[in-house]
Order: structure tokens, then C-alpha cells, then sequence
């Protein structure tokens, strides 16, 4: 009876069960607990899973209590002998300001799990306006095998942030993001995290304060490379910026437009690459706007929304004393501009040009004068949107404003 | 003299042999990806034809192709042009000729194609003989409910 199963054999279960188990990791673990109902052979294999991805994107949050358990359960019946490489908590849910908060530790019993259990890449990234006294383990600060921490720790409501340790000891750390957090200020007068992190290579601040005595925040660091720092909203209270970080090549502001000035970056030999990724905010203060287009005339490599450079093209267009101080981009050798991918009618895009032509006028005027006195430089001027392929220098629209 | 032997072996060719017969003349270069085919060329460097027991000649060209191809945008698309059997065997020879990358997009693929998909429909598209009782199944389900909830009902 069973011969005549040969020629439709169990294609699946040819597959070794370590390939069965490397596809299954490309699930949310919710997905691939389900697979332990398929045969035998599958009831525990999800079980033996190195990275454990919990994702949930309710409409309407009401399950708090459920989560907790589901992310109990799976932590709890889990191989332990099984190395874990990496959890990831993703809670998109919308947590509506009339759901009356919950005393939930699970963030907590995560974050413990994760340093127990050697893990070397931690996600936790969710609102938190509806727990109660959230309190962060040291055990997550003080962990040997973390190579990589992302914790976004959102209140949404009250703008609250949490405190970030002002000792820890992450010794192999190589990339940290931060959404939502108050750091200490040091003896210093300046707040001054990560110089302990010897490892570290990208950081990525979001959202974040400082205490009320700090005069700045200071980067500083001896192998940071990639540097990304942002505010979503106009409150933030970091005024000053200072970076002392020698292998720094790229820096990246987001959120809305910087309430900082450029900081200093004549010690920052390797810097080439700065990127302004706002989409949001309309306004800059004049003192900042004009240290940032210094700094911009330093730079290699730049890419803008298109959100900031309408910004800094309205704010050029109505100050001409500004326009006639303008440095010269000696440095450019590549322009990307991004548009919006959901604003792309006709008539927006041609109002953009305008715009793109205005401020391509600007850098070409330098531009040129820098190419009579030292030949050729190639630089690339590049629009791009996700909907659309990349149009490579329009010069020759650029010679006809000219 | 050196000079010209290794201009030579950077377009040198080796010969593959697949399972049925099929010959494939690929260079260096693109042979070396497969992990195992680099490990024989180490033991034995004289060989010109390495034959590839496990793979059959129509799949062993599309992995060729896909090393020659691969990029983001090329991976993207790949697995959309393989049905199920063709991705678990080009899997399984992704897997014997150790080529982690290929490994990578596969194994997604088919994790996309068959996740959060009832079990009845797992089963019945890899013919998976379901050897557990009907107690054992219900007991799992209990245990696990939060699990399966939303399924697709596929």
C-alpha cells in the first residue's frame, strides 16, 4: 500500500531538518509554532528556533494581558540548550489613551531572557503610555554577547522618555538605536553616553533629552562610523552637539529640521557623507540654517529630502543678503535628492523643478568657478523616488538657467 | 611567467557534470561560489570535469545562473518563476553545493509560500503524512491556540 506513495514522495521531508528549521526562521515565530501540528517529525522543531520574532499589528490594542502570555509560553517552552541569537518585540498596535494601563512586566521578562540567555541581537520597539512603571533590568546594560540593541520605548501621549543608565557595560556592542530616552549629564556639564562602548560603530539617537542642567550632548567615541540623530517633535532640548568621534564617515539628521547647530568637524577627518532624511517640520532658525549650508560646503557626499531642500531654497529666496554670502560646495561629488513617493502628479512635479533648478543654480554657480581653476571634477547630481528610476545630471537644464 | 599562469586561471574553465549527464562548462570564478565545488578543486587542483551527483542538469543551471545574476533587485524576483517542487530541489542543491546565499533566498521563498497557510494545506501541497492522533493534534491546538488564530482559511 505504501509503494504507490513513492512517485509523489514527502518533497518537504527530503529536505534535511536543519534546512526545515532555516526556513521556518523566516517566519514570525506565531507562524512557525503552527508547523508543530503538521507531523511528528515537526511537533518540536520550532522549538529549536535562534531567533525568536514577535510582530503584532492589531487595529484596536485590547490584548495585553494575552500577549504577555503568548510571549510567556513561547520563552518558556523553547529548548533552552538551543543558543538564542536574537528576539525581536515588534508591537505596532495604536494604544488609545482610554485603555487603562496595565502593570506589565513582559518587556522586562524579555530583556532578562535576552541577557540569560547570551542572546546577540535585542529589538524591543513598541508605545508604552499603558505600562505602568516600566522599570529597564540592568541585566540588559551589563550583557557580554549584545552586538546589537535597538530599544524604542515610545510614550505617545505624555512625551515621557525613560532614563538611560548612566554606566553600562555592553563591551561587544556594535550598533544602538535609542528612541525615547533621557541621558544623565556627566561632571562635564554635557551629556556624554557611549564613550565607554568600544565596539561601537552605528548609532542612531531618535527622540531623545537631556537633563535640564546639560549644556549638549557629546558623541564620543573612538570607532563610531555612522551617526544618525533625530526629534520628531519641536520640544526636544538638545541645543548643542558636539562630536568627537575620528572615524565618523556619515552622518544622517532626521525626524524634523535640526534645532541644533552644525557642530564642529574639522577634527573629523574621514566625515564625507551627511544626509538629511526630514520629512517632517517647516521651519529652521536662520543662525542654524546658515551653520548647516556651511557644513553642507564641506561635504562629498549629500543627500536631502525633498522636504528640507524646499526648506532651505524657501529660506535662501527670501534673504538675499543670506544668498550673497553663500559658501562654495568645493567638496561635492554627489547630490541625492529624494522625493516623496505618494506626491507625484504632474503639476507638484513641476513645481519641485522649480524649486530643484533654484537651488542646482546655487550649486553650480560655485561649482563651475571651482571647475575653471581645477579642471574636472565629476560630481553626480541624482533625483530619485522610490516610484521612479533615478535621473542622473541634468546639467545641461541647469546651463540653460545659467 | 607567473604573470600569464594567473591571468590564465581567472578565466580558466572547469567542467560540472550533473546528475543526468548534462555538462556545464562555468568559470572559475562562478564555480568557486559553490562551496563544495572549491573544496574538491582544493584536494584534487588537476580536475577539469567535477561531477555533481545530487543535482539534476535543469537545476543546476539556474543555480549557475543565479551566481552570475545575483543582486538585490535579481533576488527579488528569482523565486517567482520556480513552483514548489523546483524551489525545495534547488534548495536541496543550494544546500549540497553550500552556497549560503542561495540558501538564503530560498528558504524564504518558501517560507513566504507556506506561512500562516492552514496545516491541511501545508500538508497537502508537500505530502506530508500526518502520522499524529487526533487526540495529539487537538491537544497541540489547545496548547497552542494563541498560535492559530488568523490562519488563512486556505
Amino acid at each position: 500500500m505504501k509503494r504507490q506513495k513513492k512517485s509523489e514522495t514527502d518533497r518537504l521531508s527530503d529536505l534535511p531538518d536543519h534546512l526545515l528549521l532555516h526556513i521556518i526562521e523566516f517566519m514570525i515565530t506565531k507562524y512557525a509554532v503552527q508547523t508543530c501540528v503538521l507531523s511528528k517529525r515537526w511537533k518540536n522543531l520550532w522549538k529549536s528556533l535562534t531567533n525568536i520574532k514577535l510582530l503584532y499589528h492589531f487595529d484596536r490594542y485590547n490584548g495585553d494581558i494575552l500577549v504577555n502570555k503568548i510571549v510567556s509560553h513561547i520563552l518558556s517552552s523553547r529548548d533552552n540548550f538551543v543558543p538564542l541569537h536574537s528576539i525581536s518585540y515588534v508591537n505596532g498596535c495604536r494604544i488609545w489613551h482610554d485603555v487603562f494601563p496595565f502593570k506589565t512586566n513582559i518587556l522586562a521578562e524579555i530583556m532578562e531572557y535576552a541577557a540569560s540567555h547570551n542572546v546577540q541581537q535585542l529589538e524591543i520597539d513598541t508605545q508604552t503610555d499603558h505600562i505602568r512603571n516600566l522599570e529597564l533590568p540592568p541585566s540588559i546594560f551589563n550583557c557580554d554577547s549584545l552586538t546589537s540593541l535597538t530599544l524604542s520605548l515610545r510614550d505617545v501621549y505624555k512625551s515621557n522618555t525613560k532614563m538611560f543608565p548612566k554606566s553600562f557595560n555592553l563591551p561587544a556592542l556594535k550598533t544602538l538605536k535609542l528612541v525615547c530616552f533621557t541621558f544623565f549629564t556627566g561632571d562635564n556639564g554635557y551629556a556624554e553616553p557611549f564613550s565607554t562602548c568600544n565596539m561601537l560603530s552605528k548609532l542612531v539617537i531618535y527622540t531623545c533629552n537631556l537633563q535640564d542642567d546639560a549644556q549638549g550632548l557629546c558623541i564620543s567615541n573612538s570607532k563610531l562610523s555612522n551617526l544618525a540623530i533625530g526629534t520628531s517633535n519641536s520640544h526636544s532640548n538638545i541645543h548643542k552637539l558636539i562630536l568627537s568621534t575620528p572615524k565618523l564617515t556619515s552622518l544622517t539628521i532626521d525626524g524634523i529640521p535640526p534645532i541644533f547647530p552644525a557642530p564642529s568637524t574639522c577634527n573629523l577627518t574621514l566625515f564625507e557623507e551627511l544626509k538629511f532624511d526630514c520629512l517632517d517640520g517647516d521651519t529652521m532658525g536662520e543662525d542654524i540654517f546658515i551653520s548647516w549650508l556651511h557644513l553642507l560646503a564641506k561635504i562629498k557626499i549629500i543627500t536631502l529630502s525633498f522636504k528640507i531642500l524646499k526648506l532651505m531654497v524657501n529660506i535662501l529666496k527670501n534673504n538675499s543678503s543670506m544668498r550673497a554670502q553663500l559658501p562654495s560646495f568645493v567638496k561635492l561629488k554627489s547630490l541625492k535628492v529624494e522625493a516623496y513617493p505618494w506626491k507625484c502628479d504632474e503639476r507638484i512635479r513641476e513645481m519641485h523643478a522649480h524649486h530643484l533648478f533654484f537651488f542646482f543654480f546655487i550649486f553650480f554657480f560655485f561649482n563651475v568657478n571651482y571647475d575653471a581653476n581645477n579642471g574636472a571634477s565629476s560630481s553626480t547630481i541624482a533625483i530619485s523616488s522610490p516610484s521612479k528610476p533615478s535621473v542622473q545630471n541634468p546639467k545641461p537644464i541647469i546651463k540653460d538657467i545659467f | 611567467m607567473a604573470e600569464e599562469k594567473s591571468q590564465a586561471s581567472s578565466s580558466k574553465m572547469l567542467t560540472l557534470k550533473a546528475s543526468d549527464g548534462v555538462l556545464f562548462e562555468v568559470e572559475l570564478n562562478i564555480a568557486k561560489e559553490m562551496k563544495t565545488v572549491q573544496a574538491y578543486i582544493d584536494d584534487c587542483e588537476d580536475i577539469e570535469t567535477i561531477p555533481i551527483p545530487n543535482v539534476l542538469g535543469k537545476h543546476l543551471a539556474i543555480v549557475i545562473e543565479y551566481i552570475k545574476k545575483t543582486n538585490e533587485e535579481y533576488d527579488a524576483e528569482f523565486e517567482k518563476q520556480w513552483n514548489m517542487d523546483d524551489l525545495q530541489l534547488l534548495l536541496l542543491a543550494a544546500n549540497y553545493l553550500n552556497i549560503s546565499g542561495l540558501q538564503e533566498c530560498l528558504c524564504k521563498a518558501i517560507a513566504k509560500r507556506i506561512e500562516n497557510k492552514s496545516p491541511e494545506y501545508v500538508r497537502k501541497v508537500f505530502n506530508i503524512e500526518n502520522d499524529h492522533s487526533p487526540e495529539e493534534e487537538a491537544k497541540l491546538r489547545k496548547e497552542y491556540k494563541w498560535a492559530f488564530e488568523g490562519v488563512d482559511k486556505d
